[in-house]
């Protein structure tokens, strides 16, 4: 175990590079100078235009300003970007609200897709079956910025129930609407992900034994079934969570909360390459991680799943 | 088996109980009580520090408005230059100005605002190592060429041998003198904007601290606030000048799209909006939406047309081709129907609310006349080919873009499509590097209230923003002329400069656009300033 988590840790490095060498060329290689439009309505100064190719090595070619890039980061400075900010002080003030709303939204997630996964797969074909595949169907065929203005309407602007905007992204009270509107599309996916695995888990030869055992229906569904139907479940919201930390753009615009994903939207549109790539980074980093963990969990779910 | 149904029912009630928890959290969350007297504000994030020289975005502007205090500023409500920190500034010709300071006024910082801080600012700011955005404004100082040595080519520029420049001097505590290059007749208004502010000694010891908690001779004092949270500006107790607030503090918030800013207000949770999502506008659902709560002001803003001024396309360097595209631009019913009437079709190169604002200076060339369009563009020997009119694309100008161009497609039946460059920095480039062969919107915020501001820097032959590299010598002359005479005479030579424009429609003036802003019920009235900004100082609350 403790070799193949090695191992995987060691094959982090080469996609950690190759990932800040594509997204340092792609970032600064974006045409148009990334000085034009940084005086408002006026042309810049030559003053500010020195200072600034200086300070960023603008005149330098690519490869050059990436050696430097990875020197930098070698000594753990991500750089600083056009805004005179840390990139690191940046990604300390974007990545909390978005980690935050990722697992509140995985939470809902996991919680409302399991749940109906299993209650569909008991009697599938049936009413309750038939039902949240019908809604289900209903909620993913709206973009998510149809629910999340929506959801923003009528629960914060009308009924008032919700706050409108998230004021203070520390608060999971404030982050639970944009969670649920986040969680609402993807439980879809999940539980019937939860449901087919479940429904083939049922009809296998350890099920029925169990059930000559004498035990009881829910002990059956919960301990002996579900936990063997979790494998493809867990697979996709590893999969969730990672996509949500690189942040939920829409839903992140519409309820206000300033996060990775606005993050990265605003400094590709200032042409901020060190932040682009500062933030994609770290992004990839915490994929690899989640990736690793959810692989792990895998020997959790079946012992027969082995890593050494 | 019974002992599962009890621990399920155990778990059922523990995830109620976690679930009632969670609403009860969130009343908790949403009673953001707010402060007697404070109003919240929306804002957006400041794309540098926060230092004033280096701030040409509307963000950071905002922000610093309120905390900062020059020698000069702007009545909000008759737009007219009145002395702010100066006591009075004179001039016997243009060239050498003296100012005296007021006595007593302080920084949030409780020092005095002396002669020294403006010296020492500007010679900070005018010093070309130190980058300054608005490095260009101290350019007119005798000894501004010893802080910026130019380049030689393909090189570095050289280290300043001093860096202070020879024409500004402190005469005392409260006095100095500046000496210009040539003559500025506007000098005094050209003070009201914020690259001439004086800064507190401490800025120099740590810029960076500065940038992050500004500190100024403002009504209001920085009092905690980052890019991402936010900003908190209370009233500051020891302002003695003209413009002493009555509320007790502003509260601005950062918000990454005005329409969720805009649902806030609705909702009751925002007391001032400046700038209405588009799509409120239409049928004015934003008067309905805000029960009336609903402000509009004309803004010292102007939208034009850019030129190419280069080879890229001949046929474009016409002024009767020009001319007939201009009065081909139905600019009343795309403000009208595009705008819902929120602004005015421009008729001249100025803006309305300006010292020296003529209207009507583009004369009929600036009105819709598909008749005139047309013979016009007979004249010139009609037009081969399409009309590519390029825009940014993150940008909100695609919809009036658009009309534009089916404007002049309808009136001179000339092929007019509209070309999108993926964003903001790469329009720019773009469209100076002089192989935009087709016009682009172009678009100018007045920095400081003066028919110069909206003539020099855009068509002189030095002009520091002229992108489309105009050069009219006939106009050149007549902003020398305007540099020697008095005040009021220079900005009738002003006056005359703008309407020789029309001969070379260097831009094709489009519209000016107005400021919208929503408040709270909580506001009794607003006042703008000429540049769109809230005029905290006179913003009266409901007791």
């Amino acid at each position: 175990m403790t070799g193949y988590i090695l191992r995987r840790l060691l094959q982090f490095i080469p996609v950690f590079l190759g990932t800040t060498f594509v997204v340092f060329f792609l970032a600064w290689g974006m045409p148009g100078d990334p000085l034009a439009g940084k005086c408002g309505d006026r042309e810049c100064p030559d003053a500010f235009v020195a200072a600034a190719t200086e300070e960023f090595k603008l005149d330098r070619p690519l490869i050059v300003r990436y050696g430097y890039y990875l020197a930098d980061l070698g000594r753990g400075d991500l750089g600083r970007s056009f805004t005179g900010r840390d990139v690191s002080e940046q990604l300390v003030a974007a990545f909390p609200a978005t980690v935050r709303l990722a697992l509140l939204a995985v939470l809902i997630e996991v919680l409302l897709g399991i749940t109906i996964g299993v209650f569909a797969a008991l009697r599938p074909g049936k009413t309750f079956d038939t039902a949240t595949m019908m809604v289900g169907l209903g909620i993913i065929a709206f973009p998510s910025f149809v629910i999340a203005n929506l959801a923003q309407l009528v629960f914060g602007v009308r009924l008032g129930w919700f706050p409108v905007t998230v004021s203070d992204p520390t608060s999971f009270a404030e982050l639970l609407l944009p969670a649920i509107v986040l969680a609402l599309a993807h439980q879809v996916t999940l539980s019937r992900l939860t449901r087919s695995a479940v429904i083939e888990t049922m009809q296998s030869d350890y099920i029925r034994t169990a059930r000559a055992k004498g035990l009881g229906e829910a002990r059956i569904v919960v301990v002996h079934a579900l936990r063997n139907s979790l494998i493809p479940a867990v697979t996709y919201v590893g999969k969730d969570i990672g996509g949500l930390l690189a942040g939920a753009v829409v839903v992140e615009g519409v309820f206000n909360i300033s996060g990775v994903g606005g993050l990265i939207v605003q400094s590709i549109r200032s042409h901020d390459g060190i932040t682009i790539v500062g933030a994609v980074t770290v992004v990839v980093v915490a994929y690899l991680f989640i990736n690793l963990l959810v692989d792990l969990s895998y020997a959790v779910l079946d012992p027969r799943i082995r890593y050494d | 088996m019974k002992q599962t149904r009890f621990s399920t029912g155990v778990a059922a009630l523990q995830f109620a109980a976690a679930c009632g928890t969670l609403m009860a959290s969130i009343s908790l969350g949403h009673a953001q009580a707010p402060q007697p007297g404070w109003v919240t504000v929306s804002a957006c994030t400041p794309a540098g520090p926060l230092i004033p020289t280096n701030t040409n975005e509307s963000c950071g502007s905002d922000i610093l408005q309120p905390i900062l205090a020059g020698l000069v500023t702007t009545d909000a409500k008759t737009g007219a230059i009145i002395e702010d920190v100066a006591a009075s500034i004179t001039t016997a010709d243009n060239k050498t100005w003296t100012v005296k300071l007021q006595k007593g006024r302080k920084f949030h910082d409780g020092t005095e605002v002396l002669a020294k801080n403006f010296v020492d600012a500007w010679n900070w700011a005018a010093y070309g190592p130190n980058g300054q955005s608005n490095n260009d404004w101290f350019s007119v100082i005798v000894g501004y060429g010893d802080l910026n040595p130019k380049a030689p080519k393909g090189e570095k520029p050289p280290v300043p041998a001093t860096n202070r420049m020879s024409g500004l001097k402190v005469i005392g505590d409260h006095e100095f003198q500046v000496e210009l290059r040539m003559p500025v007749p506007v000098f005094r208004a050209q003070l009201s904007y914020k690259a001439f502010y004086p800064m507190p000694d401490s800025f120099f010891a740590d810029p960076a601290a500065f940038g992050r908690k500004p500190i100024g001779a403002g009504p209001f004092q920085f009092v905690s606030g980052a890019p991402d949270s936010g900003y908190k500006l209370a009233a500051f107790p020891g302002y003695s000048g003209p413009a002493k607030p009555s509320i007790k503090g502003v509260d601005l918030r950062i918000y990454t799209s005005r329409e969720a800013a805009y649902n806030d207000l609705v909702a009751g949770n925002l007391d001032l909006l400046r700038d209405i999502p588009a799509s409120k506008l239409v049928a004015d659902l934003w008067k309905r939406d805000l029960r009336g709560r609903a402000v509009i002001q004309p803004r010292a803003n102007i939208q034009a047309l850019g030129m190419p001024y280069t080879d890229a396309n001949p046929q474009l360097l016409k002024p009767a081709i020009r001319q007939a595209l201009s009065m081909a631009i139905d600019r009343k019913a795309i403000v009208d129907i595009l705008f819902n009437g929120i602004g005015q079709p421009a008729t001249g190169w100025v803006p309305p609310g300006t010292e020296g604002y003529q209207p009507g200076a583009c004369g009929e060339y600036c009105s819709f006349n598909p008749e005139k369009a047309k013979s016009l563009l007979a004249q010139a020997g009609g037009y081969k080919g399409e009309i590519k009119l390029y825009y940014a694309g993150d940008s909100e100008v695609k919809s009036a873009m658009d009309a534009v161009c089916n404007s002049i497609q309808n009136t001179l039946s000339i092929a007019c499509v509209t070309s999108a460059l993926s964003d903001n920095a790469t329009f720019r480039s773009f469209t100076r590097s002089g192989k935009a062969d087709g016009p682009f919107p172009s678009n100018w915020t007045m920095d400081y209230p003066s028919i110069d501001n909206a003539l020099i820097p855009l068509y002189s032959k030095d002009g520091t923003s002229n992108r489309g590299a105009y050069e009219n010598a006939a106009f050149d002359a007549l902003l020398d002329k305007a540099a020697k005479e008095e005040t009021s005479a220079a900005i009738k030579t002003y006056q005359e400069a703008e309407r020789m424009l029309t001969a070379e429609m260097p831009r094709v003036p489009l519209w000016n656009p107005a400021m919208t802003v929503g408040h709270s019920p909580k506001v009794r009235s607003v006042t703008l300033y000429a540049n769109g900004r809230i005029d905290y100082s006179a913003l009266l609350l409901k007791d």
